[in-house]
């Protein structure tokens, strides 16, 4: 909205990257050291690279899981339900007792039981806790995916920055926010890129009726004509077009690297069946290939406003050998320090039971787990009064929470966004302070 | 010995706006000093102080200063929104110094450590501070005064000859060269899209060009206006201009169902006068027959006043109002609160009503105050902007006024008042607000030409003059007298000069001189018929249509980007797969029939480009066929999908 004039898309240097890029990883090679070199000519410095660079895997539990069947059980009181607690690997710290394996590698987790949030709506608040601070009219705040994707620029992987395995289009209000901007002011390219359901990817949309060799052959040539006007009209339009084209072929390359049935059979075993179980195994495979953010989803089959203990118990013992089995293979690979895994729902449940023999929404105490990159492990921090009505001690809203993620993942939370003509933004706003305790 | 570099430090293409003739005139004898002096900073004549400040350090002033120093703080006194401005200088005296950065304070508080420093917490790079000192120390090389004089306004005797003068003087005053014009055949094709929605048939190019040939454009032009072609391509513009694409969810359904689609096709058709037509849809009355269907513009909106109101704002003023919500317009002094709440306030007493788009009116009510940041508090009134007011009678404070049966003037229903906020407010801007004209006027330039002669072309404000801002003024005060007459407009656009350039020009030249095309993108309706009229087949089919309007629903966007998601639809749709079956496409069929893979080439190549193959093309396009392993019909399918994929189809020519 100012007065310069800028002519020539600034974009056209990253073109050249990205060019680079697909060059080097097109043809569905392996991945290998070499193929990672397309931008450094030092194989060491590729290395490095690669070692350097964060993952964040997101499960995002929809509907929102209560914290008295989970991480901040309150056996014998009356909003403790049925289930009584365990004892976990850390002394004096008990888990809901449908969470036996994730009580056994507790020492490894971290848990927040005093989250305390505003928004007591499903959209609401799922767009508060995908964005990490209170709307402001008139603005589309980016997600944490969006955001990760932006500071995480052009990467040296063939996957998208932002990945989000979603496999039930619909889910009421989360549908609604699905058909939302979730990239705000960053722009569409850092939007995430679905799958899953009617999303599934990639090239299996192709034509049965086109040959492999015949698409090559056709495509080759449109890239030759788009080029050729490229060059004659310096045409943007043109040069746009073999960009996202040349996109579309570094994706159908890696298409494999998203196909449930490669992964080893034993694996799929262990996370057990159902959508949720394999896409957190298909999470972990396209974070061991270099995704820097998966976010999985599963509709939002955690809202129990109706025979809540009967569903939880059996949504909690999945979530429980789901989190278990991602846990310990990240730690086998050695990915647990670079990987930040973050469990949550929008908000918590009621400590009472309503007349349908459920929970309802319950924002102002409210617990989450997150652990690996740039975090201790074995932390408990907050703490609900003896009902888990309200949040006794250090309340931390959804700012804290990303001002943590943030900071964990090496990113500065308090870093404005370069945004001409608009207002000033940060990722996390009002400088709100990180969860301490948790952070290395 | 790079002239980008010393004009603005950084490898981008920075466009001129001319100020006036003289100034353009200096900056071409600047061009020639600055290439001889490169390098000797003490002679900074590489660029004078207007074009500085307008590329340079305005925007550079917005970014960091003007919130502080604008039209919604004055810290100090001081206000830098504009040259005048920061001349006036601040409570404490002047910040600026002619000719002598090092003796200006503004330039002085920029420096790292300096004693105070601006601004509060950051730091201006070095080329940042450059351009401040390098604007400085130009401002004595221009008068205090702007040399603008008030030329009479010119007359001219038709819209194309407006256009043609106004343009090719813009030229001169650049000092840039105009592109060649196109020949008859790219220029066939280009109407045919912009007034018909898709590329010519080969026997409608034949037919154009075996016309007289001084009679042939203008015939060509007034039998698209009258087709109902034309209206519905207009139709399909003003539908994502006025309510945005309908995504998913059966909303384009609700739109043709409750009539908003015949209503707007129709008022293209009939050349409904634009002011009249706006009225209908602020109205939101079905009293005429014509009306029908105009409710739904803001019935869609389901009683979100505040989206209505942003929504009628480019409308009516040309310029978006949304930022003015919270507090007055940050950047420019011409968009207020009240402002954007008078907007709010006309519209405020309605409510929809189930079942049949009609969009109730209260007789009462309505009355609100708003706050701005700093909590001060008023009462929205009507407002306008060029500040009129609409007036209404406002109960006494604290009282409210009653509603009643005799309020309203459809016997005991309670939806249409004897006095309606939204008449009155309709009534005083359809007529007299030049702003009207001007914003239909600006829009339907952007559409033809590529961009606003207001850029944005929803920005038209304070912030952003006109590339030739006395065409701009013609051109309104011509539509608004000839009864706001579309066709007259669009006849008039599409037979000029500038409208039929080429798109490429010599050097680089900047896109406001319209010394060339600018490169539009299909738009996915444009795109379906297109590829429909390539295949051998009638241009209407609703199913290809919706769907390649779902994966294409850009209309101009300021930033063309092509997603992969959109390649990914090129790449494998059924529905284009389908098109090019052998058994349903007779240019298919027609292709493979021909004898020889040379003649082939040939032809698929006019049929989808217009055009004959270059060399390379050719050579290239004979080697697909050589050595495509299948029959012949798969071969013609594979290459005319590369054709019509390539950015050249998906292009305006």
């Amino acid at each position: 909205m100012s007065g310069a004039e800028s002519e020539r898309c600034r974009v056209h240097e990253h073109s050249l990257h990205r060019r680079l890029f697909l060059r080097g990883l097109c043809g569905g090679a392996a991945v290998s050291a070499a193929s990672f070199s397309g931008l450094f000519v030092n194989p060491v410095l590729a290395a490095a690279a690669k070692q350097a660079q964060k993952h964040c895997i997101l499960l995002w539990l929809c509907g929102a899981p209560s914290q008295f069947e989970t991480w901040d059980p309150k056996p014998g009181r009356p909003s403790g339900g049925p289930f009584g607690s365990i004892a976990t690997s850390l002394p004096g710290v008990h888990f809901s007792s449908l969470m036996p394996q994730c009580a056994g590698i507790a020492d490894r987790l971290n848990v927040v039981r005093s989250m305390k949030t505003a928004q007591t709506e499903h959209l609401q608040a799922i767009t508060l806790l995908q964005q990490g601070n209170p709307d402001r009219a008139g603005f589309t705040r980016p997600t944490l995916g969006s955001a990760i994707s932006q500071a995480v620029g052009q990467l040296d992987s063939r996957l998208p920055n932002f990945i989000f395995i979603d496999p039930v289009p619909g889910g009421n209000e989360f549908e609604s926010f699905k058909a939302g901007n979730w990239a705000g002011w960053l722009g569409a390219e850092h939007a995430p890129v679905r799958i899953g359901g009617e999303y599934t990817p990639l090239d299996r949309q192709l034509s049965e009726a086109v040959p492999q060799h015949d698409r090559e052959a056709r495509e080759s040539l449109r890239r030759f004509l788009t080029g050729r006007y490229e060059r004659a009209r310096d045409s943007r339009i043109a040069r746009s077009q073999n960009a996202a084209f040349e996109r579309l072929l570094g994706m159908t390359a890696s298409a494999e690297l998203f196909d449930l049935e490669r992964l080893p059979a034993e694996d799929r075993r262990r996370y057990g069946p159902g959508s949720f179980a394999q896409h957190t195994l298909l999470a972990r495979s396209l974070v061991e290939h270099g995704a820097p953010f998966v976010m999985v989803a599963n509709g939002m089959n955690w809202d129990n406003h109706v025979f809540q203990h009967e569903i939880h118990q059996m949504l909690v013992p999945e979530l429980d050998n789901v989190l278990f089995q991602l846990i310990t293979d990240l730690e086998q690979r050695g990915l647990l320090e670079s990987t930040l895994v973050i469990a949550m729902g929008e908000f918590g449940r009621t400590p009472w039971i309503n007349a349908a023999r459920g929970r309802d929404h319950y924002p102002d105490a409210w617990s989450l787990m997150m652990t690996g990159c740039g975090l201790r492990r074995g932390v408990v921090t907050g703490s609900t009064d003896a009902d888990g009505v309200s949040v006794a001690d250090r309340p931390y809203s959804e700012q804290n929470l990303f001002a943590t993620i943030f900071r964990a993942l090496g990113l500065d939370p308090y870093a404005e966004y370069d945004l001409p003509g608009m207002p000033t933004f940060h990722r996390v706003e009002n400088e709100a302070s990180v969860i301490q305790e948790l952070l290395v | 010995m790079d002239f980008a570099c010393l004009r603005c430090e950084t490898k981008e293409m920075v466009g001129v706006i001319s100020v006036s003739g003289w100034c353009g005139m200096l900056r071409r004898h600047c061009f020639f000093l600055c290439v001889v002096f490169h390098g000797l900073q003490s002679v900074a004549v590489a660029q004078d102080a207007a074009a500085l400040w307008s590329q340079q350090v305005q925007p550079l002033f917005d970014q960091y200063c003007v919130k502080c120093h604008g039209p919604l703080e004055q810290h100090s006194g001081l206000e830098l929104d504009s040259a005048a401005a920061v001349l006036k200088g601040a409570d404490g005296g002047a910040v600026v110094v002619p000719g002598k950065p090092e003796d200006s304070r503004l330039f002085q508080y920029l420096a790292a450590g300096s004693e105070p420093h601006m601004p509060p917490g950051k730091q201006l790079t070095e080329a940042q501070q450059k351009s401040v000192q390098q604007w400085i120390s130009q401002l004595s090389q221009v008068p205090r005064t702007a040399p603008v004089a008030a030329l009479p306004a010119r007359s001219f005797s038709s819209v194309t000859e407006a256009v043609d003068v106004c343009v090719s003087e813009g030229w001169a005053e650049r000092g840039v060269a105009a592109a060649e014009a196109v020949s008859d055949g790219v220029w066939c094709r280009r109407v045919y899209l912009d007034l018909a929605g898709r590329i010519p048939t080969a026997a409608e190019l034949d037919r154009f060009l075996q016309a007289p040939a001084e009679v042939r454009r203008a015939e060509l032009v007034d039998s698209l206006l009258q087709s109902d072609e034309y209206a519905v391509r207009m139709r399909e513009l003003w539908d994502v201009f006025l309510l945005g694409r309908p995504g998913r969810g059966g909303r384009e359904d609700r739109r043709r169902q409750h009539g908003w689609w015949s209503f707007l096709e129709g008022a293209f058709r009939d050349n409904r006068p634009w002011n009249d037509t706006v009225r209908s849809m602020l109205v939101a009355r079905g009293d005429r027959p014509e009306d029908l269907g105009a409710s739904w513009f803001l019935y869609e909106r389901r009683n979100n006043h505040q989206a209505i109101a942003e929504a009628v704002a480019p409308l009516i003023y040309g310029t978006r109002v949304d930022c003015a919500q919270c507090h007055d317009h940050p950047l420019t002094r011409d968009i207020r609160q009240a402002h954007y709440w008078g907007l709010v306030t006309a519209f405020n007493r309605s409510k929809n009503v189930d079942g049949g788009a009609v969009v109730a009116e209260s007789a009462t009510g309505g009355f609100v105050n708003f706050t701005n940041l700093k909590k001060e508090s008023q009462p929205a009134l009507m407002v306008l902007l060029d500040e009129r007011v609409v007036a209404e009678e406002r109960p006494a404070e604290g009282e409210k006024q009653a509603d009643g049966d005799d309020l309203y003037a459809d016997g005991g229903v309670k939806q249409v008042p004897r006095v309606s906020r939204r008449q009155a407010f309709a009534e005083a801007v359809v007529t007299s607000n030049p702003l009207l004209a001007r914003s239909f006027v600006n829009r339907m330039w952007f559409v033809l030409l590529g961009r606003g002669l207001v850029h944005p072309v929803d920005e038209m404000n304070g912030r952003n003059p006109a590339s030739h801002p006395e065409l701009l003024d013609w051109l309104s005060r011509d539509f608004e007298s000839h009864g706001y007459d579309v066709r007259r407009l669009m006849r008039g656009l599409v037979l000029s000069r500038p409208y039929g350039l080429g798109l490429v020009s010599g050097g680089e030249v900047p896109a406001s001189a319209f010394a060339a095309a600018i490169e539009r993108p299909l738009t996915g309706e444009q795109l379906a018929r297109s590829w429909r009229v390539v295949a051998g087949l009638a241009a209407e089919d609703d199913g290809l249509r919706r769907k390649v309007t779902a994966a294409l629903p850009e209309v101009l966007p300021r930033e063309y980007a092509a997603t992969w998601q959109q390649a990914q639809f090129l790449s494998g749709t059924e529905a284009l797969a389908e098109l090019l079956r052998a058994e349903v496409s007779p240019t298919v069929a027609r292709l493979s029939a021909l004898p020889s893979v040379d003649e082939r080439v040939r032809v698929a190549f006019l049929e989808v480009c217009g055009r004959l193959p270059d060399a390379g093309e050719r050579e290239r396009s004979v080697e697909f066929f050589v050595e495509y392993e299948g029959d012949v019909s798969a071969a013609v399918r594979d290459f005319l999908w590369a054709l019509m994929t390539s950015a050249e189809f998906l292009t305006v020519p």
